[in-house]
Formats: C-alpha cells, sequence, structure tokens
C-alpha cells in the first residue's frame, strides 16, 4: 500500500512536470474556470433577487450547496474523471493501454490517476474561498459530529461518482466512442448545483432513489446543516459502495474482453 | 510441423504449446446502403490469428519471430506477455500461465512494442526510469547499478534529461529500451525493434540487443521484417506463416531445408552466349556485362569452374543466397 | 463557386453525421441541461407565489427557456469547434492552401454545416420536449416578428462564428486555443442569456453584457420571440449587431491575412 502511495506521489510529480509545458494555457483553463463559477453565482444572485427562498433552502444555504458541489467536482476533475472518460478511451483506441496492464501494478491504478491536474490547485483557492464565506454567512453554526458527517459524505460523494465513471468508461472496451454518454452524464450531474426541491414528487424521488445524485452535494450539505437523518446516512454510504463494487466487477469484465477480443 | 528445436540445454523460460487465437469482427460492406445494413445485422468474420503453434525459449537464446504481415507475431508477442489470452494452448512462461498478469510474473517480463512509446513526450527519460524504479519495486542500489549499466549499453548518458520529443527516433527507441529493461526481466519481448530507424542507429540498437544477450541470463525474442536484424543477431529462427509455424532453427538449417543455393556473380570480359550460361544452373540476372546463376549448394565448385574455363571473365564472386530470397520463398509457399 | 461550397457543405454534413450517435448523446446533455433549468425556474416561481417575476411570465419563461436551449445547442457544440485551430497547428492547413478554395471559406463552410447537422437534431429533440410542455409554451404567429426573430438568429450564428473563429485564428502565434475558447464560451453561456433572462441582473452587470457581442445570441433574438422589445427598438439593435459583425469581420480578415504571412513564411 506504501507503493501506491510512493506512485501516487510520483505521478503528481509527473502531471505537474509535463503541464508546466504548457503553461500559458493553463493559466487561461484556470481563468476560464474562476469566470464560470463567478458568473453562475451571479445567476443565482439574480434568482435570488426575485424570491427568498428556493423550496426550503434560503440564499445562504444555497451557497453552501453550490460551494459543495463546485468542491466535490473540482476533485474529482483533478484525479480521475478525465483519466477515466477521456483517457481511457483513448488509451484503448490507440493500444496504448497494454504498456499499462503490463506493469505490475493494478490497471485501475493507472487507467484512473495518471494524468493529475496539478496546475488545477490553483483554481482550488477560490473553491476553498466560497465555501468559507458560505459557512461564514451561515455563522459557522455547525458541531464537530456535523462537520465529520459532511467529510464523510464529501468522500462517499467522491466514491459515488468514480463507480459512475468508471462504469461509463467501462462501456469503451465495447463501443469505440463513450464520450456522448460521458457528456450526458456531466450535464445530468450538474443537477447536484442546484438544491433538489426545485423539483416534485416524481422527480425528486429519482434523484434520491434511481439515479441519486443527490448524494453529490446535497447530502453533505443537509448533514452540515443538520437536516440530515441517519437514516440518509446510511443509504448513502450503502449506495456508494454498492455502486463501487458494481463498478470495479464491471471493469474487470471489461478488461477480460479487452484481453481476449483484441488482436 | 517441425519439432521444437533448441540450440541450449538451458531451462526451458518460455513453453506454449498448441496456442490458438481467433478473433471476429463485423463485416461492412461499402457504401451508405452498407452502413445502413451494418447498423441492424452485422456479418460476424472470424479470424485465426494463429493456429495451434508451440514455442520454446531458453535462457540465453536470443530468437527471431519472422512472419510476413498479419501472419500472427504480434499477437503470438502479446498472448506470451500477458495483455492477450489464448482460445486454446497452454502458456508457461518462468512458471507462470502470462494472461493472470501476476504481478510476480509482470516483474519478470519486458515488452517492448513496435511504434508504440511509453516514455512521456515532454518528460526526459530520467523522470521515467524513477518511475519504473517505484512500479517494479527496484531495490536503490540495484536501481542506480541497473541504469548505470544499461545507459551506458545503449549510450544516453547525454540525453538523460532531454525531453523525448527533442530527440530523435533512434535515440528515443534506445530510451525506451533503457526503461524496459531496468527492473531487470528475465524475457524479454521485442516488437520490431529496429522498426522505422534507419542504419546507423539500427545498428546501435542491435549490438545494444545482442549485448544483453551475451550474458546468458535472459530469453529474447524478437520480431522483425529487417533481414539484419534476423542475420546478425538471432541464435535461432521461428518463422510463422498464417498462424502456422513453418519453419524453427538455425540460419544453416534454413538454408539448408529451403534454398540450399548458392548465388555465382560473373563479371564478363566480353560478350557472352545466355543460353550457354542457363545450362549450368538458375540464371536470376543477366545483363551485358554481368550475370548472376543460381546453383544447388554442393555443386558450386563444379560449376564455378566449368564457367571459369568456358567463359572470359574478368572476376566471379560466389555468395551465399539472400536471406530475403529464403524467406520470400518460404511466404510464397503458402497453400500447403 | 456555388457547386464547390455545396460540395463541401455535404461533404462536412455527412461526417458528422458518421457519428450520429454520439451527438444525438451530446445534444440530449444539452437538452437534459436546460430541462433542468426549467425545473430550477418552475421552482422559483412556485417559491415566489407569483405569477411574474421580471416581466416574464411561467409560459414566457419556459418558452425564453427552451428557446435558448435550442439555440445555444447549435451555438454552443461548433464554439468547440478546433478545426481551424488544429488545420493551422498541425500543419494541415499546408495541403488546404493549394486548394482552389481558401480555407477560410471552408472552413467557414464545414462550420455552417455542422451548424444545420446539429440544429436538425437540436430541433427535433426541442420538438419532442415542447410537445410534453406545449400547454405551457408560447408561440409565435406574427410573421413580421417571425421574420425579424430569424434575422436575428440569423445574425446570432455569424457573431457566434466571427467570435469563436478570430480566436480559433490565434492558433498562427499561440500552441494552444483551447484556454481562449473555453473561457469564451464560458462567458458566452451567461452572457447570452440561455440561462437567464440579461435583465434579471443588476443595471451595472448588464451594462457590461451590453459591451459584449453575446447578448444578441439568445437574449436579443428570444425577445423579440417573446414580444419583449418594440419593433421600434428592433431596427437599431440590428444595427448594433451589424456594427459588431463588421468589426469582427474585419478582425478575422486581419488576423487570417497576417496569420497565413506568418504561417507561409516559417515553413511550419
Amino acid at each position: 500500500m506504501g507503493r501506491y502511495a510512493r506512485l501516487f506521489t510520483l505521478l503528481c510529480k509527473l502531471s505537474l512536470m509535463r503541464q508546466m509545458a504548457y503553461r500559458p494555457h493553463f493559466f487561461l483553463m484556470v481563468f476560464g474556470k474562476v469566470i464560470r463559477m463567478v458568473l453562475l453565482l451571479l445567476f443565482f444572485q439574480a434568482v435570488f433577487l426575485k424570491v427568498d427562498r428556493l423550496g426550503q433552502w434560503t440564499f445562504d444555504q444555497v451557497l453552501l450547496l453550490f460551494a459543495t458541489f463546485h468542491l466535490v467536482d473540482y476533485i474529482m476533475s483533478i484525479t480521475f474523471q478525465r483519466n477515466l472518460s477521456y483517457g481511457l478511451p483513448a488509451l484503448i483506441q490507440s493500444g496504448n493501454l497494454d504498456s499499462r496492464i503490463i506493469l505490475p501494478i493494478h490497471p485501475l491504478f493507472m487507467a484512473s490517476l495518471e494524468n493529475i491536474d496539478m496546475m488545477d490547485f490553483i483554481s482550488f483557492i477560490p473553491c476553498l474561498g466560497l465555501l468559507i464565506y458560505a459557512l461564514h454567512r451561515l455563522g459557522f453554526a455547525f458541531t464537530w459530529l456535523q462537520a465529520v458527517m459532511y467529510g464523510l459524505l464529501i468522500a462517499n460523494a467522491l466514491v459515488f461518482l468514480f463507480a459512475v465513471v468508471l462504469i461509463i468508461a467501462t462501456i469503451s472496451f465495447w463501443t469505440t466512442r463513450s464520450t456522448g454518454l460521458a457528456r450526458v452524464f456531466d450535464d445530468l450531474t450538474r443537477v447536484g448545483r442546484y438544491p433538489l426541491d426545485i423539483f416534485e414528487g416524481f422527480w425528486k424521488f429519482f434523484f434520491i432513489y434511481v439515479l441519486p445524485l443527490a448524494l453529490i452535494s446535497q447530502m453533505p450539505s443537509q448533514a452540515l446543516l443538520g437536516a440530515l437523518s441517519s437514516g440518509f446516512l446510511f443509504y448513502a454510504l450503502a449506495c456508494s459502495v454498492l455502486l463501487a463494487v458494481i463498478a470495479v466487477r464491471f471493469w474487470r469484465t471489461g478488461l477480460k474482453n479487452y484481453s481476449s477480443t483484441s488482436s | 510441423m517441425p519439432a521444437p528445436f533448441t540450440t541450449s540445454a538451458e531451462p526451458l523460460t518460455v513453453s506454449a504449446r498448441n496456442l490458438t487465437k481467433t478473433y471476429w469482427f463485423h463485416e461492412k460492406e461499402p457504401g451508405l446502403s452498407g452502413s445502413l445494413k451494418a447498423l441492424f445485422r452485422g456479418r460476424k468474420k472470424w479470424v485465426q490469428a494463429v493456429q495451434g503453434i508451440d514455442l520454446d525459449l531458453h535462457a540465453g537464446e536470443l530468437v527471431g519471430f519472422i512472419g510476413p504481415n498479419g501472419a500472427g507475431k504480434t499477437t503470438t508477442l502479446k498472448m506470451l506477455s500477458g495483455i492477450l489470452c489464448p482460445n486454446a494452448g497452454t502458456i508457461d512462461v518462468l512458471g507462470h500461465v502470462p494472461h493472470r498478469r501476476e504481478k510476480a510474473f509482470l516483474k519478470k517480463i519486458a515488452f517492448v512494442a513496435g511504434q508504440r512509446n511509453r516514455l512521456y513526450w515532454d518528460l526526459p527519460a530520467e523522470e521515467y526510469f524513477q518511475f519504473c524504479q517505484v512500479v517494479y519495486e527496484i531495490p536503490h542500489d540495484r536501481y542506480q547499478a541497473a541504469k548505470k549499466r544499461l545507459v551506458e549499453m545503449a549510450d544516453i548518458g547525454d540525453i538523460l534529461t532531454v525531453p523525448q520529443r527533442k530527440l530523435s527516433a533512434g535515440q528515443r527507441k534506445r530510451c525506451e529500451l533503457v526503461a524496459a529493461l531496468l527492473h531487470d526481466p528475465r524475457v524479454i519481448f521485442l516488437d520490431e525493434p529496429t522498426n522505422a530507424l534507419d542504419l546507423v542507429n539500427a545498428r546501435k540498437l542491435r549490438e545494444f540487443i545482442r549485448a544483453k544477450a551475451r550474458d546468458g541470463r535472459h530469453g529474447i525474442l524478437l520480431t522483425s521484417h529487417n533481414m539484419v536484424d534476423i542475420g546478425e543477431v538471432c541464435d535461432r529462427l521461428v518463422i510463422i506463416h498464417g498462424g502456422r509455424i513453418v519453419f524453427n532453427g538455425d540460419l544453416a538449417a534454413l538454408r539448408q531445408r529451403f534454398l540450399p543455393v548458392k548465388q555465382i556473380k560473373i563479371l564478363f570480359d566480353g560478350p557472352w552466349e545466355r543460353d550457354e550460361l542457363a545450362q549450368l544452373g538458375d540464371l536470376t540476372r543477366a545483363d551485358i556485362h554481368e550475370a548472376v546463376l543460381e546453383v544447388e549448394t554442393g555443386a558450386t565448385a563444379r560449376v564455378a569452374a566449368l564457367i571459369c574455363s568456358r567463359f572470359s571473365i574478368r572476376d566471379i564472386t560466389i555468395m551465399e543466397a539472400p536471406l530475403e530470397r529464403i524467406i520470400e520463398s518460404i511466404y510464397a509457399r503458402k497453400g500447403r | 463557386m456555388m457547386r464547390k461550397a455545396l460540395s463541401i457543405f455535404r461533404l462536412a454534413f455527412m461526417e458528422r453525421s458518421a457519428y450520429r450517435v454520439n451527438f444525438i448523446l451530446e445534444i440530449s446533455g444539452g437538452i437534459l441541461s436546460i430541462l433542468i433549468v426549467v425545473f430550477l425556474w418552475l421552482a422559483v416561481y412556485r417559491s415566489s407565489g407569483r405569477a411574474e417575476l421580471g416581466g416574464y411570465s411561467l409560459a414566457e419563461m419556459i418558452t425564453y427557456l427552451l428557446g435558448g436551449g435550442l439555440i445555444n445547442s447549435f451555438l454552443l457544440t461548433t464554439a468547440e469547434n478546433p478545426e481551424t485551430s488544429q488545420a493551422i497547428q498541425d500543419g494541415a492547413l499546408s495541403n488546404m492552401l493549394i486548394q482552389p478554395i481558401t480555407p477560410y471559406w471552408v472552413w467557414l463552410l464545414r462550420d455552417l454545416a455542422a451548424k444545420a447537422f446539429f440544429g436538425t437534431i437540436g430541433l427535433a429533440g426541442y420538438a419532442i420536449v415542447s410537445l410534453f410542455l406545449s400547454e405551457r409554451l408560447i408561440f409565435l404567429f406574427d410573421p413580421l416578428r417571425l421574420i425579424l426573430f430569424g434575422v436575428a438568429l440569423a445574425a446570432a450564428v455569424v457573431l457566434q462564428f466571427l467570435t469563436f473563429e478570430s480566436l480559433n485564428l490565434l492558433a498562427f502565434w499561440v500552441e494552444n486555443t483551447y484556454g481562449f475558447r473555453f473561457t469564451l464560451r464560458v462567458i458566452m453561456e451567461v452572457a447570452g442569456g440561455a440561462i437567464i433572462p440579461l435583465s434579471f441582473f443588476p443595471g451595472q452587470l448588464q451594462t457590461v453584457f451590453a459591451l459584449l457581442p453575446f447578448p444578441y445570441l439568445v437574449y436579443f433574438p428570444m425577445r423579440i420571440y417573446l414580444n419583449k422589445i418594440e419593433f421600434a427598438e428592433i431596427l437599431p439593435e440590428l444595427v448594433r449587431a451589424a456594427a459588431w459583425m463588421a468589426g469582427l469581420t474585419g478582425l478575422n480578415v486581419i488576423l487570417w491575412k497576417r496569420g497565413l504571412r506568418r504561417y507561409t513564411s516559417m515553413g511550419d
């Protein structure tokens, strides 16, 4: 296990070195991402100029939700998301996956973490800043337990998202292009930016129990606000673990298929 | 099917029996109607890439694995290294079943693909070597020693800190090879190692491979199109054609079996009679002043003497039949 | 000349349709995003308890979002079109230069083909969605307004192309234009008015947005469609849009000429 930790550190270093070869490009990307966040914030502000609640959520609470979503999204995109959604199909197509699977480490490790977006740490700062600002507006009114649950549910969200991204990426073992599906998924998870109260009845149920996107930012935020029952907490954890198990099994099947039907 | 032929009494490092690999793909008719049809009713076409072959490799051997494009060379190599799973047959490499890709197994082998580079484009080789050290868990002093030795052998000492994209193809290839050998693999698979290299760089690479093979502990299996690779580097030759092995032995046996001829090149002093020369052997080339005659190996001396006595010649050279001719004739024979 | 143009257009269109499943999925993703925004506004109206917000009734808002989404779907997807940048960077431009048609026109035609393709798929998708929401939508019947709406859409298409193509042309000088295009696309999403009518923003922000050509992409056409803008105001706005087009065309011409000079002198 220590080896994987060392490997991860090394991959971070190598990724950073490779990225620094394209410095101007990177700064623009960070700028673009920050602008996007700012503009969306302005959007929310504009909405809240007309109303003072979205369902049960006040502006400050929506701010927390928004910041939480971006935090999760940020961690996901600097680690596994691009590697699996875009990197893996490319590796399969080019045949370069071969050189990864004969390394004496778990192929899933390289497939998920070979390229870490190190430079994006800079856009982590406004993200974190927004979170702190949101908490400040809420008066830091949470207990230690709630904070721990928040952290736990964020980790949980990442496990959930990893599983979904992995399942979609594994499909590319059978088809040549799964990027369309990855894009749909991207758009769908953006639901996490908004409080689920915007949906009623059927769709609310759907996003909690059928395609639990509520796990991403809604539940952690609720936990921090003290509004999450332990029932939901266990449900959230169980969901992710179950999905992760399914995803890894599916990945193994995909890899086996690759070994059997390639040439 | 020729029985496995070994030049060495060393232990078997690779042993494959009855290896078979088939795969299928969808056949598509050309044009728009073809696309539409393919959408609903794909016609599967089966290809037998490798058909029940046997292969052995011993420690200290350098075996060349050749065949025309599509003969199944790369597929076989991928099966031996564990990338692909055979449809039938057994493989034993150093006591492991390759396609299980056990960690212990992977640490003992190396696979260097012909056209694809592992090393990162923007980074110097040095960085990737460090990566290899961590991945293969190479102890520090062994890593340093291996690196020093390999870098010297490959002559890349002064380009270790240069990003790959600034290097020539030959230099990159040598870096790839060093990276692949850092963990001291006992079995090395090389897929077309001198592909796309110019003469000088190909020669350097060949020397490197030969030096590696000389220490007797490694088994090296390489595929190539290049006759010089095969002629100069390999101890033993395995020829695969249409998914089957058609020859397995050394060069002398190859010549003996398939084309036991020698070539006599004659430079004439003046005009000469074509028919007269053609009586003595197989006239493969005839110019105004020059001719090449192919003659059975045993009869060379006699024919040469006859030529010298019957014709007015300026020079006569006796050569081995070039390897290409032999190999071509083998490829052409398929249909049996 | 016309025949050449048509054949380029047709070829590009067919190329796109070869990957139609992928594109259908991408468009579906776009439709999904807009539907989510629709849900959001439904909730906002619900929460406010009012029938009208910012001068827009619920029906008008939903129409606005769907219309904006449709426009965005075929504008936005081609805003990602890296063809021009790639051709410059990997040298494919060299091959194009020896052909009897200026590369710039080729890129324009190919972009139009892409827009036509996406527009068709998008239209089909939104038509289906509209069937489900038909009681809540507003349909425009006034012929004059429809024509003006069409003109505004055409202006939007041209403006978007010119804006992003000028960024693409930076490839003559910069190694990677993705960062520029990404940033502009991000701004375009909000400043174009696709997820919220620009009038909802505080005054200062609106002034800032008005300095850019983006309001002409979604906000302007949709305002015409929904009768939110008087006839008298439409003309001056169109003139401004035309001014933007002229300016951007000029910019494109300069970038193209200068860039080409640089490209051919460097033997890239």
